[in-house]
């Protein structure tokens, strides 16, 4: 198993009451869509899972890591060695071009940088994957159009195959084209023998993409 | 995390640049401050050299150096010739050279002296006085002038020239009935040297043979001067005269005994200790200078803050990913700080790099032009500390934007 999310609920300071998630477990190969209307708690859940937010009660497992018991520095490692995020948009670092923001997804992690040894072979065969011309790559981030620059962020969140893989709509940026396209290279490009995706979003068109799909109340 | 550093701040290369440009700015003018301000004391302090003792009418030491060395003021006594002799006379004395003043060349000092005065008077680290073109003065119409002097007025070797009776420019009469012919023009020194005109004792009385209380009685176009015999021509009284001694073990024995000499009232100043008592009136100014220079670093220290913290929210997103990716807050904080202490390095880097090279190129116009005598040297221990104190004010005042992003990078969420 790779995710446990048990009865987590969370409370934000001024809000009336807190909003109680649903429990969901991961497992390697599995691929779990969350939707839901805004304000029902989806970038919550990712916040939690991700560890950017300190759990208030409930309980989160990745791997054999209890979050209740992991300091933040903790929780950064943690997220460094066995999580690879991509979001809506904005991805990448400006002044790094897409090569170094690729490898910026084994930059914080010995663990990850050493599961990938040969680092520029792996960026170039992700990149081929998912239609991605050497020369674009060391292009700045800033000339790269918005879907390379998401397929560059998938780049960076596969590259030493952490074990969950979570997106935040990685699509509202696209047309329904490239939306197509890009889901069908990001579910061929992860290895389902040992890793998990957990994608946020409200478009009912990803949902073929997912075994799946958790729906949140509003 | 510093090629990080590197890479980022050449992507907002323009703030930057400026705020280095700023940053380098104030610390070139702290630096040449605090180098002219060490060159004008040494300069000042080194203005006279070689002279154990300046002895002259009893009077204040700051008034006996402004008017022996400074050739500022007026004496109103003098001393007679037969005190001179005395002096010359002491086994503890080695050498006197006396002068007299009272005459200008249009508003430079005529010091009236004997040509030893070009071989005994050193100024800086026991530099001579040397002549630049010609020799000291062997004639009774020979003249000697300073750098300056030369400059300004265009003398060479062969020039022409009158001295005024007085030291005004107006309202003071020509000694028009006698011609000197300048005879030497000495090199620059970056003392009140440069700014003066030197006679001997004999040409001095020569002018002033037909004058009584500062009226003229007969011209020397009266007079056939060849028939004047030359020991007749000394003065009777002389203004001041520099001594040195045989030991400078007994400076304070001999000043305390010519102190006490009772034929004449005579004070003996050394002039290492009368130029510190007037340094520390002069010096003054240069205080307010280095206090200006400081508020200007702390104005570029300003600018420095100010543009981190402006595009703090700019980078909100870049800190995000980074943080998304598992770099933990004192990282990202962390690469603050290095941006920070990058530019500040530079800053000091080119700084230092510009005050060589323009000390090293401006050296003999300085001296020349200013007369301050500009050395290169390598960074004074002063200076070191000097800088090191900016590049910590430039860190802790960074330390704002950095403490600014730690927060808010643990405390914001990373997806929104």
């Amino acid at each position: 198993m790779i995710l446990n999310f048990d009865q987590v609920t969370h409370h934000y300071p001024g809000d009336e009451a807190p909003i109680e998630l649903p429990s969901f477990a991961l497992s390697s190969g599995d691929r779990v869509l969350v939707m839901g209307p805004s304000g029902s708690g989806k970038s919550t859940l990712l916040n939690l899972v991700t560890g950017a937010q300190p759990l208030q009660s409930g309980s989160i497992e990745l791997l054999d890591y209890h979050y209740a018991t992991l300091s933040a520095r903790q929780l950064d490692r943690l997220r460094a060695d066995h999580i690879g995020i991509i979001f809506q948009s904005l991805n990448l670092v400006p002044y790094l071009n897409g090569f170094d923001n690729a490898l910026l997804g084994l930059q914080f992690s010995k663990r990850r940088s050493a599961r990938s040894p040969s680092q520029t072979q792996e960026v170039l065969q992700i990149s081929h994957g998912l239609g991605l011309s050497e020369a674009l790559l060391n292009k700045p981030a800033n000339q790269l159009s918005v879907g390379q620059q998401q397929r560059i962020a998938v780049i960076r969140a596969l590259l030493g195959r952490p074990e969950l893989i979570v997106a935040d709509e990685p699509t509202s940026a696209l047309d329904e084209r490239s939306t197509n396209q890009f889901m069908t290279e990001l579910m061929e490009s992860f290895d389902p023998s040992e890793q998990a995706v957990l994608m946020v979003s409200h478009n009912p068109l990803l949902i073929p993409y997912f075994d799946r799909v958790l729906e949140l109340p509003g | 995390m510093i090629k990080f550093a590197i890479k980022s701040l050449r992507a907002r290369w323009l703030p930057v640049l400026l705020v280095l440009i700023s940053l380098t700015a104030s610390m070139v003018l702290l630096l040449s401050v605090d180098r002219i301000q060490t060159a004008t004391k040494n300069g000042f302090n080194q203005s006279i050299n070689g002279v154990d003792l300046l002895v002259g009418p009893r009077s204040g030491d700051i008034e006996l150096l402004l008017y022996t060395v400074f050739h500022i003021g007026q004496p109103t006594n003098n001393i007679t010739l037969q005190t001179i002799d005395d002096l010359a006379a002491r086994p503890d004395i080695d050498w006197v050279v006396p002068i007299a003043l009272g005459d200008s060349h249009k508003g430079y000092r005529v010091i009236a002296t004997t040509p030893d005065y070009f071989e005994k008077i050193r100024y800086a680290v026991d530099q001579p006085v040397r002549f630049q073109t010609g020799q000291a003065f062997s004639e009774l119409n020979h003249v000697v002038v300073g750098h300056q002097v030369a400059k300004e007025l265009g003398y060479q070797v062969g020039s022409q020239l009158y001295v005024t009776h007085g030291s005004g420019r107006q309202l003071s009469r020509q000694h028009d009935d006698y011609a000197f012919s300048v005879s030497g023009v000495l090199e620059p020194t970056g003392t009140p040297i440069d700014k003066a005109v030197f006679v001997s004792l004999q040409g001095y009385e020569l002018i002033h043979l037909g004058w009584q209380s500062g009226r003229q009685l007969f011209g020397l176009d009266q007079v056939d001067v060849s028939k004047i015999p030359l020991d007749k021509l000394k003065p009777d009284t002389v203004t001041a005269a520099f001594v040195g001694l045989k030991s400078k073990v007994s400076l304070f024995r001999v000043s305390r005994s010519l102190s006490q000499y009772s034929a004449e009232a005579i004070s003996a100043v050394i002039p290492s200790l009368a130029l510190s008592e007037l340094w520390s009136i002069v010096g003054m100014v240069d205080k307010v200078f280095k206090l200006l220079s400081w508020i200007v670093i702390g104005i570029a220290t300003v600018g420095m803050v100010t543009m981190t913290l402006s595009t703090l929210d700019a980078r909100n997103r870049e800190m995000a990913i980074l943080r998304a990716c598992g770099a933990s807050p004192l990282f990202v904080s962390g690469l603050v700080l290095t941006e920070s202490l990058l530019v500040g390095l530079s800053a000091i880097l080119l700084a230092v790099g510009l005050v060589f090279m323009v000390t090293f190129a401006a050296q003999d116009l300085l001296l020349a032009e200013l007369g301050i005598i500009a050395e290169v040297s390598w960074l004074s221990s002063q200076e070191m500390i000097t800088l090191l104190t900016i590049l910590s004010v430039g860190l802790v005042s960074s330390l704002l934007p950095a403490v600014m992003v730690y927060k808010r990078s643990l405390s914001s969420s990373l997806l929104k």
